[in-house]
């Protein structure tokens, strides 16, 4: 970057910054042999930064820095000029649309330390970065303008961009000149003020800088016109009085070469060939070799002589030093020349061969100096077949492709990706076919073209199924479907489930397919198909970073599925043993590839859950899993280890060992209310189905757990707290504390009266009180009765209800009727385990009754 | 006839002459050596200093160049003392052996160099004191990135014996990273702990604090925090950054202005320690952090070459993988060791073929 060189070039001039030399990226850095005593400063680190194109940290840490109000004015400057050539560069390193902003930035934080700072002695520095700014922004103008043939409008812009650099570099020049005229001859300059010598260092840099400005302003008019005559006359003016002078060596080589550019632009070509020749018999230094490398291509290629230029262009090839990107660049205008006389000549060969070299040269340009350079030798490229009838390759479609891409102009690069993917499909090269078309859908899809991508992506994957890329690029079919779906209201989700089908039904071995089932997973579960979700879930390879979340998907799955099943005692029993063995063999798996493995302890849980409330005998099993998994649960996370902790609560509570539960609850106060949610609902479980002191033990103990978690009832969702008051109170009962328990429902149920389920529990409570309590019941379960719809399960149950409570009170005549009634409107009774009750109940009521009927409900009918 | 008197002579006469022509020849190497340190002037490059204006370099002969200061033999015969912190680089000449490692080093070869440094100090080869001293610490250096550690703190242990004040104490092999060391290291830092000399003590501790021994590391290096020499106190702190763990997101605010204050040099570690604790939650502070290390201290080339792998995840988490896949390829063309360039391979392939997630 000229830009960054010649405000450096002036700094060290002037004395503001001192050596600065930041480790090169991406190259080894040489060891020397100097003791690291002097201080790093912050002009390395982003000079560092910025050979990395880290642009955004290095703004950052400039302003991070700015910040601070304890700087001194010289640092204060130093960071502020940094801060100004970090945006030039990111500017410069952009995409055009976004190089507006960071140009304006780059003016405006000199602009504002200048406003700020009038009397700072570092005043005229920072200005001169400003004008450098700007200057760097015209120069950027001009080549694009030049390149993509934008016509006037470009070029006006990049003239009226070049017009406030000169205004603002001979506004400085006229400050710097009179400060020098003001400096007092032979006296030393005070602190921090610059010397004269350095004012007459800035001066002159100035005039070379204003002699490139008027330059680039020249090359904005039309050939041989008058303005650029005048332009590139004042800028010789200028180079010629600076080499009248006597002036630094970098400079020197500087404005020699900006003079043979001038003459060259100027159309004197002997001229131009003079000085270069007089040049390359003063041994210029190596890092003035692209440089003049440059300039010998361009006079050649100025003056028709093809040969020459190419013969001084070599071979294509980068060299890895971002000072020769410029002279890799004029390489590529000799070539991409060469290429066009060879199509005028319709020299097949060679047209091909320097299309060829052309491409290759673009390449190395890309693959050694980033994103500005291969814009613009992309640029060159696009330029240089524009109006041409030649047809393109495809590596060249390709290019072009990328270069309308990176200049903004999307709908000619979907059209050249598509081109070139034609085109390789009619030579045969498949894989090109295949990538130029997966550029395009890309395009669309970052563009949110969502519906074109989802149709490109999956068409070359189901026209190119063996491609490598080709289960990648269907997967991006299907994540844009999910894009699409999400942008719906409500969502439509059937392509998106259909593409994923086809995907795992493609690419069943593809490193995809685990990620597409776990989608198909989540998308199940999301419509509680628990068996669909289950079966992707189980499809999920312990390879795939979300593994261990599939495991705990399933064990939900699982969980949900076992516990529609109770009502089936076989289909139960053996669905949960299927789940605890299922999850025993990922835990063993998960063992053999780690001693701590996520998944592992994922199925743990997952088999303890299952163990403890659906096998028989299971809460010993869950036990077991869980303190195995917890002794090997070194690196887990606290969550998943209060987790744990509590489940194990609820395990040993359940296999009858209180006390150590009731230990091991006090150890770990549970307090994600989550967590406590689970292990009361376990407990809870497990006090159903103990009876007697255990069911006592266990309800006193999931009564520690429920008021703990009320402690906390600020972070539970509304919707649960009737649920946690109706198991307190059942826990209230089951510990014998019925009175309190009775209360308590009585108060919910008031406060809910449309709650069907405290309204039973409540009618369930008073029929197993005394005989007055039996005696009220009787009305609630009527109350339950006529509040549900008839035949659902809770007016089953609530007559069941009555039933029982009208038998148990001596009623048993009264108690058949009710059932015969039911069973007169319902013949069903709610299915065989509900009808088998009520026909118990029925013989019971016939047991008693001293006019036995027919204990038949079938024949009630 | 082998045996007879003419022959037995003339075999003598030509051992003779090979001795006699080879003591000639190393007597003119000697002599030139001599001859050359003897003539060749040394060039002492010095570091500007703010408002002072000076010679950007002196001429003369080095006589010392220790951490307390340059002594410099003028032309005119008077011996001028230069602090050390005035001292940019000093041009000398090297003997072949000292300028070959100098070059394998400089390529990348690290053993080779070593074996060149170690026959430059060996035998008279060099002579001047502090130019051995400067050839230890490029052994450091390259012990230290062929993954030699054990025999990097010996070596520095060596230099710092000689010249307890070293100017080229960054070179001090401390680990800074969570990685346990090969047995033979932690056996030789178990012995560096136990030894009384501070700096052995520290080079221990540091070692250890990854292992099984960490509670006796912890607490020597506490100890070591209040040590007089002020860089052994400084690493020693940093050092025990280390183990600060979870609570170290909230210690961040005194690292910072402690990192700030310490000596330039020895920051290298202590900012990867800083970068590692500000990951999670300020992922561009901690790649700023990181990056000071491949930009500011290259020499430290397995904890750049970690450095660029942390900076590279948290551009990840940016958003921002482009600029993660440079430092990626920086590991990879060269600066950290085969796992780290491995892992930055593995990296760059997962960037290149990411699926978007939901």
């Amino acid at each position: 970057m000229r830009c960054s060189a010649a405000i450096a070039a002036i700094f060290y001039s002037v004395g503001l910054l001192t050596g600065a030399h930041a480790a090169p990226a991406g190259k080894s850095p040489s060891i020397e042999t100097r003791p690291q005593i002097g201080a790093p400063r912050d002009a390395q680190f982003l000079q560092g930064l910025r050979q990395r194109r880290l642009f955004e940290l290095a703004e950052k840490h400039c302003e991070e820095l700015l910040a601070s109000s304890r700087l001194d004015d010289r640092r204060r400057a130093e960071l502020t000029i940094e801060l100004s050539r970090t945006l030039a560069q990111h500017a410069l390193e952009s995409p055009p649309a976004a190089q507006a902003a960071l140009w304006r930035r780059a003016r405006a934080v000199v602009d504002d330390f200048a406003d700020a700072h009038v009397q700072s002695p570092q005043l005229l520095v920072a200005r001169a970065q400003g004008a450098l700014a700007a200057l760097a922004q015209g120069e950027e103008a001009r080549e694009t303008a030049q390149l993509a043939g934008q016509g006037d409008v470009a070029f006006e812009e990049a003239r009226g961009v070049l017009r406030v650099a000169c205004e603002r570099l001979r506004k400085l020049h006229a400050d710097v000149t009179s400060a020098i005229k003001r400096q007092p001859r032979g006296a030393a300059a005070p602190d921090h003020q610059l010397s004269t010598a350095q004012l007459l260092s800035l001066e002159m840099h100035l005039r070379h800088e204003l002699a490139r400005a008027l330059l680039n302003q020249s090359l904005c008019y039309p050939a041989a016109s008058a303005d650029r005559v005048n332009s590139l006359s004042q800028a010789l003016e200028l180079l010629k009085s600076l080499e009248q002078q006597e002036l630094e060596p970098k400079l020197a080589w500087s404005v020699s070469l900006d003079t043979v550019a001038a003459w060259r632009a100027m159309d004197d070509y002997p001229a131009a060939q003079r000085k270069l020749a007089s040049l390359e018999k003063k041994e210029p230094p190596p890092e003035i070799a692209p440089r003049l490398r440059v300039e010998r291509i361009r006079l050649a290629l100025a003056r028709g002589q093809i040969d020459e230029a190419l013969s001084e262009a070599g071979r294509s090839g980068p060299r890895p030093h971002a000072d020769w990107a410029p002279a890799e660049y004029a390489q590529l205008e000799a070539y991409t020349t060469a290429w066009q006389k060879a199509r005028e000549r319709k020299d097949a060969a060679e047209t091909n061969r320097w299309e060829r070299t052309a491409v290759d040269q673009v390449r190395a340009i890309e693959q050694v100096h980033g994103p500005r350079w291969s814009r613009k030798a992309e640029g060159l490229l696009a330029s240089s077949i524009a109006g041409s009838d030649a047809a393109p390759s495809t590596p060249l479609l390709m290019r072009l492709a990328g270069s309308y891409y990176r200049g903004g102009k999307i709908d000619e690069a979907v059209a050249a990706y598509d081109r070139a993917s034609a085109t390789a499909r009619q030579a045969g090269d498949v894989g090109a076919a295949f990538d130029a078309a997966l550029a395009a859908a890309t395009i669309e899809r970052e563009r949110k073209e969502l519906r074109g991508a989802i149709d490109r992506y999956r068409k070359l994957a189901i026209e190119w199924p063996k491609n490598a890329k080709a289960a990648e690029a269907h997967l991006l079919a299907v994540h844009a479907a999910a894009q699409l779906a999400a942008g719906q209201q409500p969502p439509q989700l059937d392509e998106y489930k259909d593409l994923l089908g086809e995907h795992v039904a493609n690419w069943p071995a593809a490193a995809t397919a685990s990620q597409a089932w776990w989608w198909l997973g989540r998308l199940a579960e999301h419509e509680h198909d628990s068996r669909e979700a289950l079966a992707a879930f189980q499809h999920v390879k312990p390879d795939h970073p979300r593994y261990a979340e599939a495991v705990e998907a399933a064990g939900r799955c699982y969980a949900q599925l076992v516990a529609e099943s109770r009502g089936q005692e076989a289909e139960h029993e053996r669905l949960a043993g299927e789940a605890v063995s299922y999850f025993e063999r990922l835990i063993a798996a998960g063992q053999a590839r780690s001693k701590d493995d996520p998944a592992a302890r994922a199925a743990a849980l997952a088999a303890a859950r299952i163990a403890l409330a659906d096998l028989p005998q299971g809460a010993a099993k869950a036990e077991a899993l869980v303190s195995a998994a917890l002794a090997r649960a070194t690196d887990a996370p606290l969550e998943w280890k209060t987790t744990a902790r509590g489940l194990l609560v609820a395990a040993l509570a359940a296999s009858g060992q209180v006390d150590q539960a009731e230990k091991l609850l006090q150890q770990i106060p549970i307090d994600a209310t989550a967590d406590a949610l689970a292990v009361s609902q376990l407990l809870g479980d497990a006090r159903g189905r103990a009876s007697g002191d255990a069911a006592r033990k266990l309800a006193r103990l999931e009564l520690t757990v429920l008021d703990d978690l009320l402690l906390a009832r600020d972070k539970i969702d509304a919707k649960a707290l009737p649920g946690i008051a109706r198991q307190r109170a059942a826990a209230l009962a089951a510990s014998g504390r019925r009175a309190e328990a009775l209360a308590a429902l009585t108060a919910l149920a008031a406060e809910n009266p449309r709650d069907g389920q405290t309204q039973e529990d409540l009618a369930a409570l008073m029929a197993g009180g005394d005989r007055e309590s039996q005696k009220a019941s009787l009305e609630q379960w009527r109350l339950v009765a006529s509040k549900s719809r008839p035949g659902s399960p809770r007016w089953l149950r609530a007559h069941y209800g009555l039933a029982r409570t009208q038998l148990d009170l001596g009623n048993p005549q009264q108690a058949s009727n009710v059932i015969k009634l039911v069973a007169a409107a319902h013949p069903d009774l709610g299915g065989a385990r509900m009808k088998a009750s009520f026909e118990q109940l029925l013989a019971a009521c016939d047991g008693r009754s001293p006019a036995a009927g027919n204990s038949r409900l079938g024949a009630a009918k | 006839m082998r045996n007879s008197l003419r022959y037995r002579v003339c075999k003598e006469l030509c051992r003779l002459s090979r001795q006699a022509i080879l003591l000639a020849s190393l007597g003119a190497a000697i002599l030139s050596v001599s001859i050359g340190y003897a003539l060749a002037q040394d060039t002492v490059y010095l570091v500007p200093e703010a408002n002072v204006r000076g010679p950007e370099a002196l001429t003369g002969k080095v006589i010392d160049f220790t951490g307390r200061g340059l002594s410099l033999r003028l032309p005119d015969g008077r011996t001028q003392t230069i602090r050390p912190q005035r001292v940019d680089r000093v041009e000398t000449a090297h003997c072949a052996e000292h300028a070959a490692g100098d070059q394998l080093l400089a390529d990348g070869d690290f053993r080779q160099a070593t074996a060149q440094y170690r026959a430059a100090v060996q035998g008279d080869r060099e002579v001047r004191g502090w130019v051995r001293r400067q050839i230890l610490a490029q052994t450091v250096w390259c012990q230290r990135a062929s993954g030699l550690w054990d025999e990097a703190g010996e070596t520095f242990l060596t230099l710092s014996a000689r010249d307890p004040d070293t100017p080229y104490f960054d070179c001090i092999p401390l680990a800074w990273t969570a990685a346990r060391p090969a047995p033979a290291l932690e056996s030789n830092a178990r012995r560096w702990l136990d030894q009384s000399e501070p700096l052995a003590a520290l080079l221990g501790a540091s070692h250890l604090l990854s292992t099984g021994h960490r509670a006796i590391a912890l607490a020597k290096l506490e100890s070591l925090k209040v040590n007089p020499d002020p860089r052994i106190a400084w690493l020693a702190e940093a050092q025990t950054w280390r183990a600060a763990g979870t609570a170290a997101r909230n210690q961040r605010g005194g690292w910072q202005k402690r990192l700030e204050t310490s000596p330039q040099a020895l920051r290298a570690g202590p900012y990867y320690v800083f970068g590692l604790a500000c990951v999670v939650d300020k992922p561009d502070e901690a790649a700023l952090a990181l990056l000071k290390i491949p930009i500011l201290y290259p020499r430290e080339r397995s904890l750049a070459a970690a450095s660029l792998l942390t900076a590279g995840g948290c551009l990840e988490r940016l958003q921002r993988p482009a600029q993660a896949a440079t430092l990626y390829r920086e590991v990879v063309a060269g600066t950290g060791s085969l796992s780290e360039a491995d892992e930055a391979q593995r990296r760059l392939q997962t960037l290149a073929g990411a699926v978007p997630a939901h």
